[in-house]
């Protein structure tokens, strides 16, 4: 029982830190606080799905989708995004009017029905005499090294240099030489090629429809506040205190519990420690 | 002597603007259109609550929808599991709503900009799955909701069913929405409504005049929260059944995308709102699906194009008209002359 509530509560929490990841990044770096997010999210498993209809292999639609899920999110802050950029509001306003136009996208092309991917493994595993889900095992692994990659990237590499000098002062950093607009148009398209990783994942565990971006989201800004905002870090460590004490009431108190889980994480944290654990109190304007 | 008319006009105009809602279905009655005229109004509501809070006070609150369920849920249990009579139950859920609102904003006020705004849609989030997992409030399949218990009311002699299928509760709801815009507008004339904007446009200069911010900003709140627990009641009336359906997120955001639209803060922003809703989601003729696409496809580009929305929008077309025009006729205007602190004043809004 411990162990697997343990390992479904890993899984919530590799899922909802690949979604909360890249809105830290989106944020931290361009200052937008993204409601598209969600709507990335899902056009990622739903993209999966055409190209596995269309006679790809799941090994190639699924990077495919997040590969195209990427490109969506250069598009979008090159043609839309940066021309708002003065205007804080502005990018949140029509990060709304996107999730609109998604919904429709998707409601053309798919319908209100559910859908879903193949299973990454069938079978489970059986430790210490509990049966555990192989792919959902599976899931923990690629979102630990996806976020794993990330996050080194960012703390250790050239680019992830650039990345933090931007998100610190755009100004200061382009006066330094950082190439600030590449920059910014890179964080978001890797962000949403997060969020199409998390997207793709969740499509293979369980159904979804156009509505699974919405819940995600809300859960995905909790974690990002729980963490610190524009703090990576804190989004790992905000999604496994989230997705550990969700798996943890459903098992041991009662699902109404991990229903309001959110908002009374939430209250506890902004009353008890407003900047979030890794954020910095001058974040907080 | 024409000055004034005119000055008369533009201040009478935004409480004004609404009856406009009641000329559709003047013009032809039919079903169809006392329809268009009643979502119109009931979106107008939305607007309106969301312009309170947000246009005034400047505070992005996505919980207005879940205040909406309160209200509306609130109402409904009353009156068909509690036995209480319809108007009593409904002024009882537009009190839940308000305490609801208080309950809200005395946590959530203390917290400023995007910590306040993902506060609001968290608690949103929260309301709608309690209500989804309650048995007494139906679940997913939601409580119907019979307008035919609405009372009647004796206006001069002539009895007013509310619920009445055709003309009576298109009445009540357009006339709630004009009764409450007007109240709005004369909010954001009063000191209170000043002091509003002060909180919005500088936080900092309007504490350093003696505003308390926090009681302002929650005076906003509550108010909006008022006309939102209101709209919520309407909305489950005009379906005849309040469902999980009309309190989601989805709706919260068309109501943003509406506000933004019309142009936040500008006092003619509900019915702007009401109306494009109307245009888009009753009247364009063009697959259901395609509706809420064609609405963020205008406001992506109106955010680029005209910051201001509608009501914005046109204001700086007028004052560049005029302008050119009072260059044309009476050379360079002084930037301190009489007419341009008017205009200031009445653009007090925008």
């Amino acid at each position: 029982m411990l162990l697997q509530t343990l390992t479904s509560g890993l899984f919530l929490a590799a899922v909802y830190s690949l979604a909360a990841f890249g809105l830290a990044i989106v944020y931290g770096v361009l200052d937008i606080l993204n409601f598209a997010h969600g709507a990335l999210l899902v056009m990622g498993a739903y993209l999966a799905f055409t190209f596995l209809e269309r006679g790809m292999p799941l090994g190639l639609a699924a990077p495919l989708a997040v590969v195209s899920i990427g490109a969506v999110g250069v598009i979008l802050q090159r043609l839309l995004f940066r021309r708002v950029e003065r205007v804080p509001i502005a990018g949140l306003v029509m990060s709304i009017g996107l999730i609109a136009i998604a919904n429709s996208v998707i409601l053309t092309a798919y319908g209100p029905d559910q859908y879903r991917l193949p299973r990454l493994l069938e079978g489970s595993v059986t430790i210490a005499g509990t049966q555990l889900p192989q792919d959902r095992i599976l899931v923990i692994a690629v979102a630990v090294i996806a976020l794993g990659v990330t996050e080194l990237g960012i703390s250790r590499a050239g680019w992830g240099k650039l990345l933090r000098a931007t998100a610190e002062d755009d100004e200061a950093a382009s006066l330094q030489g950082v190439p600030v607009a590449r920059v910014k148009t890179i964080a978001f398209a890797g962000g949403a090629a997060l969020a199409a990783v998390a997207g793709v994942l969740i499509g293979t565990t369980a159904p979804f429809d156009a509505h699974l971006g919405e819940s995600l989201l809300i859960k995905a800004f909790v974690i990002i506040i729980i963490g610190g905002v524009g703090s990576t870090k804190g989004a790992l460590v905000g999604a496994m205190i989230l997705g550990l004490a969700e798996a943890f009431s459903i098992t041991y108190l009662s699902t109404a519990i991990a229903q309001l889980l959110p908002l009374l994480v939430l209250a506890v944290v902004l009353f008890a420690r407003p900047q979030g654990l890794f954020g910095r109190v001058t974040e907080r304007t | 002597m024409q000055m004034s008319i005119k000055a008369v006009l533009s201040r009478a105009w935004p409480i004004l603007s609404p009856a406009f809602l009641f000329l559709i279905p003047l013009a032809s009655p039919t079903p169809q259109h006392l329809q268009w005229a009643t979502m119109g109004a009931l979106w107008g509501l939305w607007v309106l609550s969301l312009n309170i809070v947000w246009g005034y006070a400047g505070q992005l609150s996505l919980a207005q929808i879940a205040l909406g369920a309160v209200g509306a849920y609130g109402f409904i249990i009353l009156q068909t599991q509690l036995g209480v009579p319809a108007g009593l139950a409904m002024l009882a859920g537009i009190g839940l709503a308000v305490l609801a609102s208080l309950i809200l904003s005395i946590a959530a006020l203390r917290l400023s900009g995007f910590y306040f705004t993902i506060l609001t849609v968290t608690f949103a989030l929260v309301i709608i799955t309690i209500i989804t997992n309650s048995e007494t409030a139906g679940r997913t399949t939601g409580l119907l909701a019979s307008r035919a218990q609405l009372p009647t009311v004796d206006v001069l002699g002539f009895q007013w069913s509310l619920g009445s299928p055709l003309g009576g509760f298109y009445a009540f709801v357009v006339a709630t929405f004009v009764v409450l815009n007007g109240l709005a507008v004369l909010l954001a004339r009063s000191t209170a409504g000043a002091a509003m904007f002060a909180v919005r446009d500088d936080p900092k200069l309007a504490v350093s005049v003696g505003i308390n911010t926090l009681h302002i900003k929650s005076l906003a709140f509550v108010l909006s929260g008022f006309v939102a627990g209101v709209a919520g009641i309407l909305h489950g009336l005009s379906y005849q059944l309040v469902v999980p359906e009309l309190f989601v997120l989805d709706q919260i955001l068309l109501a943003v995308l509406l506000i933004v639209l019309a142009g936040r803060g500008n006092l003619l922003a509900p019915t702007i709102g009401g109306v494009v809703y109307v245009l888009i989601y009753e009247a364009a003729p063009i697959d259901g699906e395609y509706r809420q696409g064609l609405l963020g496809l205008i406001v992506v580009l109106i955010v680029i194009l005209v910051p201001g929305g509608i009501a914005g929008g046109t204001t700086q077309v007028f004052k560049r008209v005029t302008a050119r025009r009072r260059r044309q006729s009476a050379g360079a205007v002084t930037p301190n002359s009489a007419s341009s602190v008017e205009s200031r004043r009445v653009d007090h809004g925008a």
